[in-house]
């Protein structure tokens, strides 16, 4: 999955976020969570699933609890509040609902977290927006030099003046900050230098990036593009329309839906199998060796 | 490849009544090696800079720059940008992208070479200079001499004729300075660049290259092959004889006979035609032996997981005592000042302090300004004017500290430290950027600060500067002090780490650590008490 071009992998992650936070149906809902819950685990193992986990699952429980303890509409009561509202079987299924949807798309984004990287997103808006691009990597580049610069120069600031009461503490904040952003100015000019030395801005740039086309792209975005086709097609004939208030109304597991939400399982497996093919074919190329 | 001459080349900078560069005629062929040299402010970046229209700076001049007999200004700009590569004195600002790979695609994506010509490029010159194991690497990881070895490719990469560097290996540590300036020569041997390079450390570029110029106040001084300059140098008595490597240095102190040696090996070659008699030589000792801090069995690491930089150090910092730190990139120098300092806290281990009044020089001594002036900086001490004219600042009263350049910077941080009247004094790379001549002075006012009583610890990869005006010296290896003596026993019981007049005389005068000491051997006189002055 991280090898694939990045156009690809974008497109992807595209349909699967747009289709999981428009369609609120608890098939869909419950087909994308375990399908983000799988990608993430096969891309980050599960450790890295686990910490996502652990203030992911809070998310969810708070988004239940508000939903059903603040919205009284529905018309089946479950029990009632010390002040006269009910808690609705209604409000209570939408933030299950609501709660799914939420921690599928942080976990799609975890995912995309992974596949996406600073560069193949680079890669991707470069030749649509270069200038744009450049500044983002450029910015990308001074980000962590400035936070270490406030470090340094606090501490040294530090040294010198050993106070510890609020007052000295805040001057010494003040005077590392002036003095990184002084610093930056200074630091830009020989940044600026080195650019024009290399020719920046004397005519139309290219754009390199290291993204390939091959045969695993081709399938892998045929088959998007089908599973697609496929799902959109079953959604709007009506295999994920889903009514909550006054009254749950459901799509109901009929033969047509039923493969409706097969092919949205499958394009949400589809990261999965990709990276089931490629551990397969290493470890037949490493049994051959 | 290319050609570059420059033609009676005068040049003001504006509110300056003194012309930086004065009428200055110099050329270099094509393929060739050009080394320029001369103390900081000489003019050596001025003139760099007037090679390339882009980064010419503002003022009054006239003369003429020829590229291939062709005047510059009537070279295009990304003609320039394609035929002069040039390389700046800052590893760290010179990077302008995140990625390895990205920042070596950067030069042609601006001349917008089509991409697959681009992708072979990058990937020829990733190979040639050996980066392709960190090609995937982001910029911010990268050490300093990597850093540095990236932009001489970024702009290698563009495949120009002339490589102009100004000063590359000033910030960078002994090690690292040698394999970038032997990654230059190869460029200028196997490919065939015309280069231009302007150098402090002259220990091995002199012996690289073709000629060399000697600038001094916007002048040429000496110029010709390197062991013209040497001998003109020392005929003219000039003071920038002493930043000669120390085979010349000895060799000009034994009368100048002979061809001239440029390395060790020529050094000892000299020495072996009329060895050096045997002699002993004074061991510097501290005015005093009060100790104000120290670390006992310290440990430290910088997060939970990483592993251990200080391993159960020892380090005891003395009254009167300049004491120095010396040990690869990385092996936790800095890490441990910080410690003396107060900044970081170990994770085991008790830390003793008999003074609060701790001052600690920054490796980036800019981080220590934070007003518009120098005056208003040294505004906290008693005497500000005494203390500016101890650190050769009078001129410099009034700039912005963050001007000034890199040498003057240093003395700078110096006296602002200084105005807070430490006594524990903590420099981190004090000679960092200094020339041969401050970078004596420096020592010399180091030993009259000790000499009052200040506790003075510094790291250095300097070892040169280290043996001749330290009183202790320790290595650092693998967390710990390995091995922590006098300076005089320290430097003659290591083998590599140690002067090149060690190295040089070991065999006739295993003691001796200096050029004059050598000298005095040879002529037999009396031992020159250089190190107490």
């Amino acid at each position: 999955m991280k090898q694939l071009h990045c156009a690809v992998s974008f497109g992807f992650f595209a349909v699967v976020l747009i289709v999981t936070m428009l369609v609120l149906h608890p098939a869909y809902i419950a087909i994308s969570l375990l399908g983000a819950a799988g990608s993430l685990a096969a891309l980050t193992g599960w450790h890295g699933l686990r910490q996502r986990i652990r203030w992911v699952l809070p998310l969810m429980v708070l988004t239940v609890f508000f939903n059903a303890a603040f919205q009284h509409r529905g018309v089946t009561a479950l029990w009632y509040l010390p002040n006269g509202n009910a808690v609705t079987l209604e409000s209570t299924v939408f933030g299950l609902c609501a709660a799914g949807m939420l921690a599928a798309a942080v976990l799609w984004c975890g995912c995309m977290h992974q596949v996406l990287t600073s560069d193949k997103l680079m890669a991707l808006t470069g030749p649509l927006l270069p200038s744009v691009s450049l500044l983002f990597s450029m910015a990308l580049r001074m980000a962590p030099r400035i936070l270490r610069r406030l470090r340094e120069t606090y501490d040294v600031q530090k040294v010198l003046d050993t106070g510890r009461d609020p007052v000295s503490v805040l001057r010494r904040c003040i005077r590392a900050l002036s003095a990184t952003v002084s610093w930056m100015l200074e630091h830009a000019v020989v940044t600026a230098d080195s650019m024009k030395a290399r020719g920046y801005g004397v005519g139309k740039r290219t754009h390199f990036h290291r993204e390939r086309w091959g045969a695993d792209e081709t399938v892998f975005s045929a088959a998007l593009l089908l599973l697609t086709a496929l799902t959109l097609a079953g959604i709007f004939s009506g295999s994920g329309t889903e009514v909550f208030y006054p009254s749950l109304q459901f799509s109901p597991p009929t033969a047509m839906n039923l493969a409706a939400w097969c092919c949205w399982a499958l394009l949400c497996t589809l990261p999965m199998l990709h990276i089931g093919k490629e551990a397969l074919a290493w470890r037949r190329s490493a049994s051959s060796i | 490849m290319a050609s570059i001459c420059i033609e009676h080349l005068t040049f003001t900078y504006p509110l300056s009544s003194r012309p930086a560069l004065r009428d200055l005629t110099l050329s270099a062929e094509e393929g060739e090696f050009l080394l320029l040299c001369g103390e900081s402010g000489c003019g050596k970046t001025t003139l760099l800079r007037h090679l390339k229209t882009a980064l010419t700076p503002h003022g009054t001049r006239s003369g003429e720059i020829l590229l291939d007999g062709k005047p510059l200004t009537e070279i295009s700009a990304r003609e320039q940008a394609e035929r002069i590569g040039f390389v700046l004195q800052q590893p760290e600002d010179q990077i302008v992208t995140d990625k390895v790979w990205h920042e070596l695609a950067f030069g042609p994506e601006n001349l917008g070479v089509a991409p697959e010509v681009l992708r072979r490029r990058v990937g020829e010159m990733a190979s040639f200079f050996g980066i392709q194991e960190w090609f995937d690497r982001d910029t911010d990881a990268l050490s300093g001499g990597q850093k540095q070895l990236l932009n001489l490719a970024s702009v290698l990469v563009m495949q120009p004729e002339v490589l102009i560097l100004d000063e590359p290996t000033a910030r960078l540590d002994p090690i690292a300075a040698a394999e970038f300036l032997r990654a230059v020569e190869r460029v200028n041997r196997e490919l065939g660049v015309t280069v231009l390079l302007s150098e402090q450390r002259l220990e091995l570029a002199l012996g690289m290259a073709d000629r060399a110029v000697v600038l001094h106040q916007g002048e040429t001084a000496a110029w010709g092959t390197p062991r013209e300059v040497a001998r003109r140098l020392y005929e003219t008595k000039s003071p920038f004889f002493a930043a000669m490597p120390a085979a010349v240095r000895i060799w000009g102190g034994l009368g100048a006979k002979g061809d001239c040696p440029m390395d060790v090996r020529g050094g000892k070659a000299l020495l072996r035609q009329a060895p050096p008699k045997e002699m002993h030589f004074p061991v510097a000792e501290a005015s005093s032996d009060k100790p104000l801090l120290q670390l006992k069995d310290v440990w430290f690491r910088y997060e939970k997981n990483a592993p251990d930089v200080l391993r159960g150090m020892e380090l005891t910092v003395q009254q009167g005592e300049i004491l120095a730190i010396l040990g690869g990139n990385g092996c936790g120098k800095t890490t441990a000042l910080r410690l003396l300092a107060g900044t970081l806290r170990p994770q085991r281990g008790k830390i003793t302090r008999q003074t609060q009044r701790v001052s600690m020089l920054p490796q980036e001594p800019t981080a220590l300004f934070t007003r518009p002036s120098l005056r208003q900086e040294l505004a906290e001490a008693e005497k500000p004017d005494e203390l500016a004219a101890l650190m050769e600042l009078e001129d410099l009263l009034d700039r912005d500290p963050g001007d000034l350049s890199g040498g003057e910077q240093q003395r700078a941080a110096m006296a602002v430290l200084l105005a807070r009247k430490p006594e524990v004094l903590l420099l981190d790379e004090p000679t960092k950027g200094m020339d041969a001549m401050f970078r004596r002075r420096f020592g010399k006012l180091l030993q009259r600060l000790a000499q009052s009583g200040l506790a003075i610890d510094l790291v250095s990869h300097d070892v040169e500067f280290c043996a001749e005006f330290a009183h202790r010296a320790g290595l650092l290896f693998d967390g710990q002090l390995l091995t922590e003596d006098d300076s005089r026993s320290f430097f003659t019981g290591n083998h590599f780490y140690t002067t090149a007049t060690n190295r040089m005389a070991r065999q006739w005068l295993p003691e001796a650590l200096l050029c004059e000491e050598v000298i005095a051997a040879c002529q037999n006189g009396d031992a020159p008490d250089s190190r107490q002055s």
